[in-house]
């Protein structure tokens, strides 16, 4: 019972998390890259490139992660288990996204010669 | 029996005391950060609104994620089964990660000074390049 729960909550708050996020980095990210690429279809279509790339990574990291799931008996474990994997998945996106800049950012120069 | 019911409220509780403080003290200091660091993005961009608004939120995102999952990731209690304990556990956890966020603050800003010398030197060296030729 508790488990069915816990699958749901987590499914629902790190997709959502997910989404969200990405949807954010985009709007923001155009403008970014454009200051680092000035060549505006090129920078949206690395931006729609970057974008289902990260869907697709952190989705399916969070599809799987369902199969390694404890058995969960009592409320308090649903609660830890539940915050630890989205704590887990959010600091994948940190890492993701900081990568994300920085490497935008280091490969700037060599970007902008064309 | 009764002691198993016993440690499982405490537990629920510290976990229902914890959830909400951690994530309003990252919210509160996130936004205070980000709301002063407007100026430093303003410098370091050259003056360009656009994007420093923009690097700025992808900035607070990154700061976002970043606490939130940390403080998700610490979230494990041991057992508690006085109230006692279920004080200094929690704030033992919140200061722990109240220190945590503040240093991470610093390192936010020391990374923003970094940027806005970078960049100041940067306008130095075309100024003088203007001035002589």
């Amino acid at each position: 019972m508790y488990n069915i729960v816990s699958y749901l909550l987590f499914l629902g708050i790190s997709s959502y998390i997910t989404i969200d996020v990405g949807r954010r980095c985009f709007n923001s990210g155009k403008i970014y890259l454009e200051y680092l690429i000035k060549d505006k279809d090129f920078c949206l279509t690395v931006n729609r490139i970057l974008l289902a790339s990260y869907y697709l990574v952190n989705l399916g990291y969070i599809a799987i992660n369902l199969g390694f799931w404890n058995k969960i008996s009592r409320i308090e474990e649903l609660l830890t288990n539940v915050s630890t994997r989205i704590g887990i998945i959010v600091l994948i996106l940190c890492a993701l996204h900081f990568t994300n800049i920085t490497t935008l950012y280091i490969l700037r120069k060599k970007i902008t010669i064309k | 029996m009764t002691a198993t019911i016993l440690t499982q409220t405490y537990n629920f509780s510290a976990y229902m005391i914890y959830l909400p403080i951690v994530i309003t003290l990252t919210v509160l200091v996130s936004q205070f950060l980000f709301k002063n660091s407007k100026t430093f993005m303003i410098d370091i961009f050259h003056q360009k609104e656009d994007i420093a608004m923009a690097t700025n939120s992808l900035f607070k995102i990154g700061f976002y994620l970043l606490n939130i999952g940390f403080a998700l990731c610490i979230i494990e209690f041991f057992q508690i089964e006085t109230v006692e304990r279920l004080v200094v556990a929690l704030s033992k956890k919140i200061g722990g990660f109240s220190i945590y966020l503040g240093v991470m603050m610093l390192l936010n800003l020391l990374l923003f000074l970094k940027g806005r010398k970078h960049a100041m030197n940067k306008d130095k060296i075309k100024q003088e390049e203007i001035v002589k030729s």
